[in-house]
């Protein structure tokens, strides 16, 4: 039976960054603890249901890490932190969302930015491989799984790539950070039959925050959806500036609005409410209801003609990027400078 | 390839006298005409010269949403026409590109009508003639057809696909139009890039409403995601016809002759029409309803500057097959909805979605809130006609 309205919050945490490889173990413990003090706090005084952690929370950035060190700091999900986590969960009865560098010991060259949720069961109940990576960028030597599409299907199968959880909460699934900015991902989720998107993230200050701001709101608006996103909130390390992250934690309903949102950086946290009811009603009426008004057919063909950045890359380089720019110049799609 | 250097583009925000009566038709659009000629004159009085104009949606003849098809084949423009040639004359004077959008008959579609864009080039030549694809078919306000309600007849008739999506390349950029509801969906701003849009003029007719702050919004982030120009050009207003050539805005008029025109509010619209650059930012808008110029600079180098870093570079990064597999597995608003029988009454358009909707519960894309009563028979008649 499906609760109507319930209280979700965004954990803005601030992270110990894992400096060296060794020091792994006790930082990411730390940075669990911490964590879940605060959604503890969050249960206990406003009720929370679903509590969403940043990207990397546990492990941090630090941009002189080689490809080997961030190897070397990656987690395994299902793993020991998410044993911890699904003890949590279960003790609350609790659904709790984060993103953490994961690595597949099945398959021990790749590594990803990986979302989860652990349930009640006290297990992870999904995982999602973050798809839009930066990688392409060259900013992180990580994976997406479309980097390796066709070995990743083989593996996992293709349902994987979309994971979508049915709950009581309402069907949740993940997208991590920078995945946001792409419209897409978003309404292939919808078509999955998603209805609240947890987004772990890590957002520094630069030029296009607002864009990105207003990116999630259209997300919202044109799935109608909520959205619950959990910023870094500040970073102690070595080669970290304390607020590099903005925080603007939020909660966003699927009319594109605010419901709560969290103004700076910092450590904190934002509790807000989820109405199921009121979101499915919506999507009872004609007006507006893009999920059902996109022609979703004619738009399959015209994406299908034209490649942008294609499948089967490889393991990421800088130059996957650049490369599809300068094909995307060839075909004449963008013209060069 | 030559360097474009920057130019000014202006979103001419027009009070529109309204054609009630059909019988006025003619005078009426000509006014429109004329009143659209002179703010666009005044630009370069006041402002110096500007390479391209944008006019609103439906602004030469208003919008009669309950008018039905017959008298709307006949009330409506075609596109190119003795109406729109001033327009085109004005671009040829001014060695400027001027779009707006009209309501449309096309005689190769009989018992059809479109709510259309068009674009003139500096030698007065038709560039675009673009069709509005989202809109009455799904929302259920009026009658018009749109290319993907009669899909496989569209494209036979127009040669091809890519008529759905024109884009033009020209001395100042590659330019595409799209029409109000359009901007809504991100697929369409998408398509239009990979058809290498780099402006787009977004002809609209936004009344206020509760979702009208969340349409700003969308503006902003189809630019900032597809690293492309939008020009917003919204009516300032939306005059009703009371009788002959009486306005509702004619002095002396009381307010149960305002009345007999029409009910809706003289300041309708919300104005706010706007120029929003690549990279999400507004950089001219009309802050308000009314009879007003949005003027903003176009910097089409910068943009293909932009387009050529990675970083943040969303249109290079979309792993574009992996979602076109998706939405073509999927099935929500059908193609050829309306290919045998051109949609008659506006109803029909809130009955599509009404049966998709109800596919999507019956299907598990959608959760029932409690207590729905589904309105659709579940043999999904929705489908009948689709070709997927």
């Amino acid at each position: 039976m499906a609760v109507k309205s319930y209280p979700i919050c965004c954990v803005q945490a601030a992270v110990e960054v894992i400096d060296t490889a060794a020091e792994k173990d006790a930082v990411i413990a730390r940075n669990l603890d911490r964590s879940l003090i605060i959604a503890e706090g969050a249960v206990a005084r406003e009720g929370a249901r679903v509590i969403v952690f940043p990207e990397g929370w546990l492990q941090g950035h630090n941009h002189t890490r080689s490809a080997e060190d961030w190897r070397d700091i990656c987690i395994q999900i299902p793993g020991l932190e998410t044993a911890r986590m699904g003890e949590f969960a279960r003790q609350h009865d609790v659904y709790l969302a984060g993103a953490a560098f994961e690595r597949d010991l099945d398959w021990p060259d790749m590594w990803f930015s990986t979302g989860f949720i652990v349930g009640p069961s006290g297990s992870v109940e999904l995982r999602y491989r973050k798809i839009q990576e930066h990688n392409v960028e060259g900013a992180i030597p990580n994976v997406s799984p479309a980097d390796v599409h066709s070995e990743y299907v083989e593996r996992y199968g293709e349902d994987s790539l979309f994971p979508v959880l049915d709950t009581r909460f309402g069907r949740l699934a993940v997208m991590v950070e920078n995945d946001v900015n792409f419209f897409e991902l978003a309404r292939v989720f919808a078509f999955h039959g998603a209805e609240i998107y947890l987004h772990p993230t890590a957002e520094d200050n630069g030029p296009r925050n607002t864009a990105w701001d207003q990116a999630r709101r259209s997300r919202c608006y044109e799935n109608l959806c909520y959205f619950a996103t959990a910023n870094i909130g500040q970073s102690s390390g070595a080669a970290s500036a304390a607020f590099a992250t903005r925080g603007g934690s939020s909660v966003i309903d699927y009319q594109g609005g605010w419901v709560a949102r969290i103004e700076g950086p910092g450590e904190s946290l934002v509790t807000a409410e989820v109405n199921l009811e009121r979101l499915r009603r919506r999507r009872t009426e004609t007006r507006m209801n893009y999920p059902a008004q996109v022609k979703s057919e004619l738009f399959g063909k015209e994406f299908a003609k034209r490649t942008m950045m294609p499948l089967d890359t490889g393991p990421a380089s800088r130059d996957t990027g650049k490369a599809a720019i300068r094909r995307l110049q060839d075909e004449d799609v963008i013209v060069p400078p | 390839m030559t360097m474009i250097t920057p130019y000014t583009a202006v979103a001419v925000q027009t009070v529109i006298r309204h054609v009630k009566d059909p019988a006025w038709r003619d005078e009426i659009v000509r006014e429109n005409v004329n009143r659209s000629l002179s703010l666009m004159d005044y630009v370069s009085h006041r402002f110096g010269a500007a390479k391209l104009f944008v006019l609103p949606e439906f602004s030469l003849t208003g919008a009669e949403h309950l008018r039905t098809v017959d008298e709307w084949t006949k009330v409506a423009l075609q596109i190119p026409g003795p109406e729109l040639d001033p327009l085109a004359q004005f671009a040829r004077d001014n060695d400027a590109y001027v779009g707006g959008g009209t309501m449309e008959y096309d005689p190769n579609y009989p018992g059809r009508w479109f709510n259309s864009a068009y674009l003139f080039g500096p030698t007065g030549e038709l560039l675009i003639r673009y069709r509005k694809i989202n809109g009455a078919d799904v929302q259920g306000h009026t009658t018009y057809s749109t290319p993907p309600a009669l899909y496989d007849l569209y494209v036979k008739t127009e040669g091809g696909e890519d008529a759905l999506f024109p884009v033009v390349d020209t001395p100042i950029g590659r330019l595409g139009v799209i029409n109000c509801y359009d901007i809504n969906f991100p697929e369409m701003v998408r398509t239009f890039a990979l058809h290498g849009a780099e402006v787009l003029l977004h002809v609209t007719g936004e009344p206020y409403s509760p979702h009208r702050d969340i349409w700003e919004m969308s503006r902003r982030t189809r630019a900032f995601e597809n690293i492309m120009y939008i020009i917003s050009a919204n009516h300032g207003g939306y005059v009703a016809q009371i009788a002959g050539d009486t306005f509702a805005d004619a002095p002396g008029l009381n307010f149960q002759q305002r009345m007999e025109g029409e009910i809706a509010p003289l300041q309708r619209s919300h104005g706010g029409s706007k120029i929003v650059d690549f990279n999400g930012n507004v950089v001219g808008q009309s802050q308000s309803p009314g009879e007003a110029l949005a003027l903003g600079s176009i910097d089409i180098e910068a943009l293909r500057e932009r387009r050529a870093e990675i970083n943040g570079n969303i249109l290079a990064q979309v792993r574009s097959e992996l979602y076109a597999k998706e939405y073509a597995r999927h099935r929500a608003s059908p193609l050829n909805r309306w290919l045998d029988h051109p949609i008659q009454d506006r109803s029909e358009g809130s009955l599509n979605t009404r049966e998709v909707i109800e596919r999507y519960i019956r299907n598990g894309v959608y959760v029932a809130p409690e207590g729905y009563e589904f309105q659709t028979e579940e043999d999904e008649s929705a489908d009948r006609r689709a070709t997927a």
